[in-house]
C-alpha cells in the first residue's frame, strides 16, 4: 500500500484522539505517521534491484514486527523523551500491518513473526496492491476531517473575540 | 539501569544485521514458493511444484502470455492481461518455462507506478509535518520538539 495512505490513516487517527485527548500535540502525531512507515524501509530494495544489486531476503527483517521494533528503538533514541517516542513509533507500525494485512498477493502475505516463525500470511486479500480505493477513501476522510477542524478553529476564534 | 545511548544504538544494530544476516541465509528455505531466482538457479528441481513469480506481460497469445521476470520469458496460461501489465504469478512450473497458473494478480502499468508516485507525496508530505514540529539539534544528535 502507498505511503499516502500509511500516513493519512495514523493522521486521522491522531487528530480525532487530539478532540479528546488534548495534550496529544502534533508533535506526537508526526511520530505516530514517521512510525507508519518505518517498516518500509525496506523499500530500498527497490533502489538496490533499480541498480542492479541482488540483495536477496537480507531486508526481509524490517517488514516484520521483531524488526520494526528495533528500528523504533534505534529510532527513539534521536528523542529526548524515548519510552513516549517509542510506543507512539510502535502504535505507527502497528496500523501499517493493520493496512498491509488488506492486500491480496499471490505468493503469500507477510512473514510478521519472524523470526521466531516463517510463516507467510497474515492478509485478507481484499485490495490489490495497485487498487486507488485506500486513497480516494482516506484521502476524502482526511480532507474532511481537516476542513472541518479549520471551520471548528474558526468559530472559536470568532467566539473569543467577541467575548472580548 | 540505565544504559548509555551510544551502547544502546550499538546493539539494537547489532541485533537488527543478525535478523538480516539471518533472513539473507535462511529465508529460501522457507519461503513458501520459490521465486525467479530459485528457478534460475536450479530450473529442473522447480519443475511440477508450485512457484511464484512477478513480470511484465510482453506479448499475448490467446489465452497465454510470455511473462517476462528478472531475465526469464515465462509462458504462463490461463492469464487475462494486456501487454504492458505487471503480473503476479501463483503456479506450476513445466517444462520449458511454461507455467499453469493457479492464481493471477493482474496491475496495470500506470496503477502500478502510481504507488511509488502516491509514495514519494507521501514521503514529501512526512517531511514537511515532521520537520514544522521537530527541529533537529545536530550538536546533540536529536529532535528537539519546536515550540
Amino acid at each position: 500500500m502507498d505511503w499516502l495512505v500509511h500516513l493519512l490513516v495514523p493522521w486521522i487517527g491522531g487528530k480525532l484522539a487530539q478532540i479528546r485527548y488534548h495534550e496529544l500535540s502534533d508533535s506526537y502525531i508526526a511520530l505516530l505517521m514517521l512510525g507508519a512507515v518505518l517498516p518500509d524501509i525496506g523499500a530500498v530494495g527497490y533502489l538496490l534491484q533499480w541498480m542492479g544489486i541482488n540483495h536477496g531476503d537480507i531486508l526481509l527483517p524490517f517488514h516484520t514486527l521483531v524488526g520494526s521494533a528495533l528500528v523504533a528503538a534505534l529510532v527513539s533514541l534521536l528523542f529526548e523523551r524515548r519510552v513516549r517516542a517509542f510506543s507512539l513509533l510502535v502504535t505507527g507500525f502497528l496500523t501499517h500491518y493493520a493496512l498491509d494485512s488488506l492486500l491480496a498477493h499471490a505468493g503469500g502475505g507477510m512473514a510478521l513473526l519472524f523470526p521466531f516463525s516463517w510463516e507467510f500470511g497474515f492478509q485478507f486479500g481484499l485490495v490489490p496492491t495497485s487498487s486507488w480505493v485506500p486513497v480516494i477513501v482516506t484521502a476524502t476522510a482526511a480532507t474532511l476531517l481537516f476542513v472541518s477542524l479549520r471551520l471548528k478553529k474558526r468559530k472559536l476564534l470568532k467566539l473569543s473575540r467577541t467575548a472580548i | 539501569m540505565k544504559l548509555p545511548t551510544k551502547i544502546l544504538a550499538l546493539l539494537l544494530l547489532i541485533a537488527l544485521v543478525s535478523l538480516c544476516a539471518y533472513s539473507y541465509l535462511e529465508a529460501n528455505k522457507h519461503s513458501p514458493y520459490p521465486g525467479t531466482g530459485e528457478i534460475k538457479s536450479n530450473y529442473q528441481s522447480y519443475v511440477d511444484k508450485q512457484i511464484t513469480i512477478f513480470g511484465d506481460v510482453t506479448a499475448i497469445n490467446g489465452d497465454a502470455a510470455i511473462v517476462s521476470s528478472d531475465g526469464l520469458n515465462f509462458n504462463v496460461q490461463p492469464i487475462n492481461a494486456a501487454v504492458g501489465d505487471k503480473v503476479e504469478v501463483l503456479g506450476v512450473l513445466g517444462e520449458e518455462y511454461n507455467i499453469t497458473a493457479t492464481e493471477v494478480l493482474t496491475y496495470d502499468r500506470l496503477s502500478y507506478y502510481a504507488v511509488f508516485l502516491r509514495s514519494l507525496v507521501g514521503a514529501g508530505v512526512l517531511a514537511v509535518f515532521f520537520l514544522k514540529n521537530w527541529a533537529p539539534n545536530f550538536k546533540k544528535f536529536r529532535f528537539e520538539e519546536r515550540g
